[in-house]
């Protein structure tokens, strides 16, 4: 068990080098920073003096050894904009993006599964259709849609609800109901085929056929193994959240990270951007770390397996 | 029932919120914000800033309608613009040029920050020297460029002296802030702030809001409010929605298809007004087909129906450009100049007397995103131009790549944008167009000579007649099609009105309680 959970944090350290590479390179073709930082109306020689200011009229592959030395040392560099640490600026955006993806994921985890179970159990009945017909448009709504109606409907015309920002419960309600439909309209599909399909295995007849009480076929029998998909599926549906929750953040005024590096590539914050993405993928390959040990321990074959 | 509801879940968090539900509690815990409620206060104005805050640092912001915004209402400046555009003290009582270069300022005596220092003329005299640091960088300094020092006269009086005559300095000077130096060098002044304004800080959610409460050692009138409240709302939609459901009392850049909707609500009311930005069509006048043809560029200011599409695209508001790039709120501004009149035929006659082969074709390119409908704009220009004979290719750019290759230098053929000054001087326009000035795409000696004698002197009287030639010059040379003042759309809530500004600051002190 030791020896595999080493590999696969030697896989993710590995990922991460080659992501913060790729980060680097694509975002020094965005263009220009300097032209947006100052003021228009700055001469030619002011342009240059910026530019040598923040290192850029250095050779690629200088500028990339520099990062690199810099990245050994825990210095993601500053934020060409915020004027400060471009970790600083990404940490302290992280919470809100933590507890809006913790809460999306609980509720979208809990009524996906419930959803998919209710419709694997009910076969073709008007809970399965109902559940499959939710599922669909629940997939395919754009977020961007769904939270300006809800905007509508909840701020607008009801008066229920803030239409964005943080400082309360009702300020979360909006922007965690449109990521856990999300959520939810994946798993409940995913989970729904999955325990079909373990329904027709011999050990679950047989666990029938042995007059066990339902509640224990469905749960240990069914759901124990249907359940592994599901957990691939929500590691990489978290890991996709936690840094593409752009159209939600921006539209309830989040102070995410998402709409931060968005921001940040709009404006080629060159070392914002890296942060950011280096904190989201570090994240992001911290949570597939978790579901594969967690999966090892739901499936005893995967740590035998070479 | 809606509103018990309501009460309980937006109640303030914090000392008075303590005594929540563990549930509450456990959630706030997880949201790890120390939030301030956003309409609980008797007396609170929101407002929505269209993008996020970069900084908190006077000496670091330039951008009006955001960061220098938030700023001008916790910081004094020497002089401010108000909303009638006229210059007016605040920590200056007066001012005036010596000679060419040297400026006698006296101050107000009295002043005090929120920590209980001075603001006199040795805190001047800091700040000045703190820009003025070449190890400091910041990125106003090419504003202040031209002083050279500061003098402390008397506690009361400082004089600035330039390297060479600055008649805008008074005008830029209402973008320059005042800090106290020893609070500056103990704190991180781009995300903290104390100053000496009407207001201060109270709480700042990167990416979310600013909230400020009144400094209750200000010297002048006291804030007529308990507590205003900037929420940074980037999506044009949301910030109607936010404003039909009664939480914003002021938003701008509302989209103008919305205008009639919020008009007919009845908790809020839209408008337009005029605003400095100077739309126009760029002609780079270093390459073909606009390099050396006077012609074809006149022909150009000829062949587009400005009314027509003021009419169509902006309902109408929005004021037709009277051949400068000047409106009448710039110092600087002639008000003898004709526009060219909308006349194809007379551009069919100056293309074809052009010695160009026919047809003629380029590109325009049309940056998104930044100017309000300008991807509508740019079909009716260039379709206003094909009317004429003219081959237009139409290629529309994500705006920072366009500005990328703008400010580079390597503008294409023709542009579509936008150009305002904040300090509302011509010399600033004007000055985007010296040779020097690696956005021009224009090499008019003439022109430049006029511009670089109106700079050289203080006396109003002269700079006004040199500004008269140089935008006469400009309008016939054309190096730019003139179009029209980009409207400027705001929105408000029942309770106040805006006195709309040309400039792009907002001021909670322009909103006026009905």
């Amino acid at each position: 068990m030791a020896k595999y959970i080493l590999s696969r944090v030697v896989e993710v350290l590995i990922a991460l080098f080659g992501l913060v590479t790729i980060i680097f390179l694509v975002s020094r073709m965005l263009g220009d920073p300097v032209s947006l930082l100052l003021p228009q109306g700055a001469s030619a020689a002011d342009l240059q003096a910026m530019r040598e200011q923040l290192g850029l009229q250095r050779p690629l592959l200088d500028q990339y050894l520099g990062f690199l030395r810099h990245v050994l040392s825990g210095d993601l560099g500053t934020s060409f904009f915020y004027q400060r640490p471009a970790l600083q600026v990404v940490l302290e955006r992280m919470p809100a993006t933590l507890a809006l993806t913790a809460l999306s994921a609980l509720f979208g985890l809990a009524i996906g599964c419930l959803a998919g179970l209710v419709a694997a159990l009910y076969r073709n009945s008007v809970w399965e259709f109902l559940v499959l017909t939710l599922a669909m448009l629940g997939q395919a709504t754009p977020a961007f849609w769904l939270a300006i109606m809800l905007i509508l409907l909840f701020s607008v015309h009801l008066g229920w609800l803030p239409t964005g920002g943080t400082g309360s419960v009702l300020h979360l309600v909006m922007p965690t109901a449109v990521m856990s439909i999300f959520i939810a309209a994946n798993i409940a599909r995913l989970f729904r085929s999955s325990l079909l399909e373990v329904m027709g295995e011999d050990y679950v007849r047989t666990a029938w056929a042995k007059g066990l009480p339902p509640r224990t076929v469905i749960s240990w029998h069914m759901a124990r193994n249907a359940v592994l998909p599901v957990v691939t599926m929500s590691g990489l549906l978290v890991g996709e959240m936690l840094g593409g929750s752009v159209v939600v953040e921006t539209i309830f005024s989040w102070p995410g990270v998402g709409r931060l590096i968005v921001e940040a590539v709009a404006n080629r914050d060159f070392p914002l951007i890296q942060a950011g993405v280096a904190v989201v993928s570090g994240l992001f390959l911290l949570v597939s770390l978790a579901v594969d040990l967690l999966y090892s321990l739901l499936d005893p074959r995967v740590r035998q397996s070479p | 029932m809606r509103h018990l509801l309501r009460q309980i879940l937006l109640a303030p968090v914090g000392k008075s919120g303590m005594h929540t539900s563990r549930m509450r509690g456990w959630l706030f815990a997880l949201m790890m914000f120390n939030a301030v409620p956003a309409s609980a206060l008797a007396d609170t104005v929101n407002i929505a800033l269209s993008a996020g805050l970069t900084t908190l640092d006077p000496q670091q912001a330039t951008v009006v309608q955001t960061d220098l915004s938030v700023i001008s209402h916790i910081y004094t400046p020497l002089v401010v613009r108000n909303a009638d555009l006229s210059i007016i003290g605040v920590a200056a009582t007066s001012w005036k040029a010596l000679d060419d270069r040297t400026w006698d300022i006296k101050l107000r005596p009295g002043i005090l920050f929120t920590n209980g220092k001075p603001l006199d003329a040795a805190v001047v005299k800091w700040n000045f020297d703190h820009l003025l640091d070449p190890n400091h960088k910041t990125r106003v300094k090419e504003w202040y460029s031209l002083i050279d020092h500061v003098d402390v006269v008397a506690p009361d009086e400082v004089k600035i002296v330039t390297s060479a005559p600055f008649p805008g300095l008074i005008a830029q000077l209402s973008m320059f802030f005042l800090m106290e130096p020893t609070w500056t060098a103990a704190h991180d002044p781009g995300r903290e702030a104390m100053g000496s304004g009407p207001y201060q800080l109270a709480q700042y959610v990167p990416g979310e809001r600013v909230v400020l409460t009144p400094n209750p050692h200000y010297f002048g009138p006291k804030a007529a409010h308990d507590q205003v409240i900037f929420r940074m709302i980037s999506d044009p939609a949301v910030r109607v929605s936010a404003l039909l459901s009664g939480e914003l009392d002021l938003a701008l850049d509302i989209p103008p298809t919305d205008i009639d909707r919020i008009n007919k609500s009845s908790v809020a009311h839209a408008g337009w007004g005029e605003s400095s930005r100077a739309m126009i069509i760029k002609l780079n006048s270093l390459k073909k087909p606009f390099a050396d043809n006077l012609k074809l560029r006149q022909a150009m200011n000829y062949a587009i129906d400005r009314q027509g599409i003021i009419d169509a695209i902006y309902n109408g508001h929005g004021a037709m450009s009277k051949g400068q790039l000047l409106s009448p709120m710039y110092f600087g501004y002639n008000d003898k100049l004709q526009p060219y009149p909308y006349d194809p035929d007379k551009a069919r006659q100056l293309i074809a007397q052009s010695g160009l082969p026919q047809p003629i074709s380029f590109e325009l390119q049309v940056p998104l995103g930044r100017y309000l409908l300008s991807q509508e704009i740019g079909q009716i220009i260039a379709a206003q131009l094909q009317d004429v004979g003219l081959d237009v290719k139409i290629r529309e750019m994500e705006y920072a790549n366009w500005s990328n290759a703008y400010t580079r230098g390597d503008m294409g053929q023709a542009s579509f944008l936008g150009q305002a000054w904040p300090t509302l001087d011509a010399d600033g326009l004007l000055g985007l167009y010296l040779p020097t000035d690696p956005g021009a795409y224009w090499k008019d000696p003439a022109f430049a000579d006029l511009v670089l004698k109106a700079r050289s002197t203080v006396d109003k009287q002269k700079r006004i007649v040199y500004y008269q030639q140089a935008t006469e010059r400009m309008r016939d040379q054309a190096p730019v099609v003139f179009l029209f003042n980009q409207p400027l759309t705001y929105a408000t809530s029942n309770k106040f009105s805006w006195k709309v500004r040309g400039d792009d600051w907002v001021r909670v002190d322009d909103l006026v309680a009905k």
